[in-house]
C-alpha cells in the first residue's frame, strides 16, 4: 500500500485523503477505518505538531472543611488506619463530623479538637473489641476455631 | 474534495468497492449487486449518530466509581493534557470527566464501527499488574493483545520480521501508552507511521498528540482498567453482533 510514514505531518486522515485526491491510493483500496473517521472526526485533530494549549494555572480544589481538617492533622489525630475494602469512614471524616456535632451543640472553641478526638478515640476502640472475625464460610475448621478464641488475650497464660 | 474519489471509482467499477486491505489479491467480478447494498446499509449506519448505542454503556458515576478521575501529581503534567483536567486537590490532579465521557463514548462508537467492518482490533498494555485482564478481554471477544515487550518493526517491518505477507491490526485500543514512566510506548509511533487509528487512555503524564481518539482518564488502576475492558469488550460484541445479523440476512 502506497502511504507516508512521516507521522508527524498531518494526521492519519488528511495523509490517506491526500493520496486518495491524487490518485496515489485508488478509492477501493482506502483503509476500512477511514468512512468511519470521516463520519465520527475524533474531537482533536490527532496532529503530532500541534500548539501547546493555553497554560493557565490549574484550579485548587478545596471544601471548607478543610480548615477543620488542618486543625486535627496538625494536632496528630488525623491519621488512622482504613479499610480499603469495608466502605466505612475515614478516621479525618468522623472526626469532622464529631466537631460540627460539638459545635452546633456549644462546646467552646478551644476545646473542640480535643474532645472530639477523645470522643473518635475511645468509639474506636469500642468497635476494636467488638470486631469479630467471621469466617466466610461457617462449616470450615477455621469458623469453629474462630467461634471461641479470644483474639484480644491470645497470648495470656491462662 | 472526497467525491473526486467516488466518482472515479464508480467511474471505474471493475473491482469490489471497498477492498478492506490492500494486501488481499483482488477477487474476481463479485455480484455487483449485492455489495451495492452493502455500501448503502453501511452508508445509513454511519449516518446514524449512535447506531449502536453506545452511549448507555456507561455513566459518569461509573467512571468516579472505578476512579478514572485520579491523575498524576501536577509535577509530571504533560501540557497537552491541561484542557481535559479538573482541577488539583492538594498536588494530586483531577480529571474533568465530563470531557472523559465524551471522548470515550467516541472511543467507543469507532471500535463498535471498526467491530462491525470486520476489523482486526489489537489491544496494548504495559503494565504487568493488568496485562493478564486485559488478555482475557481480547480473548473474549475474539480480538488480539499485545502486553509484552514490543519488539521494534512488528508493524513497520512486518512481511520482514513473520516472513510472509501481514494484516496489520485496523483499531489499536491503548490501555496505557507508556512503556514506563518515561516513554511512550512504541506502537503508538508506529500505528500512526502505518495509517491505523489507535485509542489510547492517556493519564495526565502522557502524550495525546499521536492518538486518533485519546481518552483522558487515570491509566493505572485495575478497577479503572476493568472498567474500559469492559466498556471496550461490549462496543466490540455489539458491533459483531450487527455484523453477523447483517451477514445473515444478506446471505
Amino acid at each position: 500500500m502506497a502511504s507516508s510514514r512521516l507521522e508527524r505531518i498531518g494526521t492519519i486522515f488528511t495523509r490517506v485523503e491526500g493520496l486518495l485526491t491524487k490518485g496515489a491510493m485508488r478509492a477501493d483500496d482506502r483503509p476500512l477505518w477511514f468512512d468511519v473517521y470521516r463520519a465520527f472526526p475524533p474531537l482533536t485533530e490527532p496532529k503530532f505538531a500541534k500548539p501547546k494549549p493555553e497554560i493557565k494555572p490549574i484550579r485548587q480544589i478545596l471544601y471548607p472543611e478543610d480548615v477543620i481538617r488542618a486543625k486535627f492533622h496538625s494536632s496528630g489525630h488525623g491519621l488512622g488506619t482504613v479499610s480499603m475494602i469495608s466502605q466505612t469512614e475515614t478516621q479525618t471524616k468522623r472526626l469532622i463530623q464529631q466537631y460540627e456535632k460539638l459545635k452546633a451543640e456549644g462546646v467552646p472553641e478551644e476545646e473542640l479538637i480535643e474532645k472530639s478526638a477523645a470522643i473518635i478515640g475511645s468509639e474506636r476502640q469500642l468497635e476494636a473489641t467488638k470486631a469479630k472475625v467471621t469466617a466466610q464460610n461457617p462449616d470450615s475448621v477455621t469458623a469453629k476455631v474462630m467461634a471461641d478464641v479470644d483474639i484480644k488475650n491470645i497470648f495470656k497464660e491462662k | 474534495m472526497f467525491s473526486n474519489c467516488i466518482k472515479h471509482r464508480a467511474f471505474i467499477r471493475t473491482v469490489p468497492l471497498l477492498r478492506y486491505n490492500s494486501t488481499a489479491t483482488e477477487s474476481v467480478a463479485s455480484p455487483v449487486a449485492a455489495e451495492t447494498e452493502d455500501q448503502v446499509a453501511k452508508k445509513q449506519i454511519l449516518d446514524h449518530p449512535d447506531y449502536f448505542s453506545v452511549h448507555n454503556l456507561f455513566t459518569v458515576k461509573d467512571l468516579f466509581d472505578a476512579r478514572v478521575h485520579y491523575g498524576h501529581k501536577e509535577g509530571s503534567l504533560n501540557d497537552y493534557m491541561r484542557p481535559y483536567i479538573y482541577g488539583s486537590r492538594l498536588g494530586h490532579l483531577i480529571f474533568d470527566l465530563d470531557i472523559t465521557a465524551e471522548h470515550l463514548r467516541k472511543a467507543l462508537n469507532f471500535t463498535a464501527h471498526i467491530a462491525y467492518r470486520g476489523g482486526i482490533i489489537c489491544f496494548f498494555n504495559r503494565n504487568a499488574l493488568n496485562s493478564h485482564l486485559v488478555e482475557r478481554t481480547a480473548q473474549e471477544c475474539g480480538e488480539y493483545a499485545h502486553t509484552r515487550f514490543w519488539r521494534g518493526g512488528i508493524f513497520t517491518n512486518a512481511n520482514h520480521q513473520f516472513g510472509a505477507v501481514t494484516r496489520l491490526p485496523d483499531l489499536c485500543i491503548f490501555l496505557n501508552t507508556q512503556n514506563n514512566i518515561l516513554n511512550q510506548h512504541t506502537a503508538v509511533r508506529d500505528s500512526a507511521k502505518m495509517l491505523i487509528p489507535t485509542i489510547g487512555v492517556v493519564d495526565t503524564n502522557c502524550n495525546p498528540n499521536l492518538i486518533t481518539y485519546p481518552v483522558p482518564g487515570n491509566d493505572d488502576t485495575p478497577t479503572a482498567i476493568e472498567l474500559y475492558c469492559k466498556l471496550f469488550k461490549a462496543a466490540i460484541l455489539r458491533g459483531k453482533e450487527e455484523r453477523m445479523k447483517f451477514l445473515q440476512e444478506n446471505n
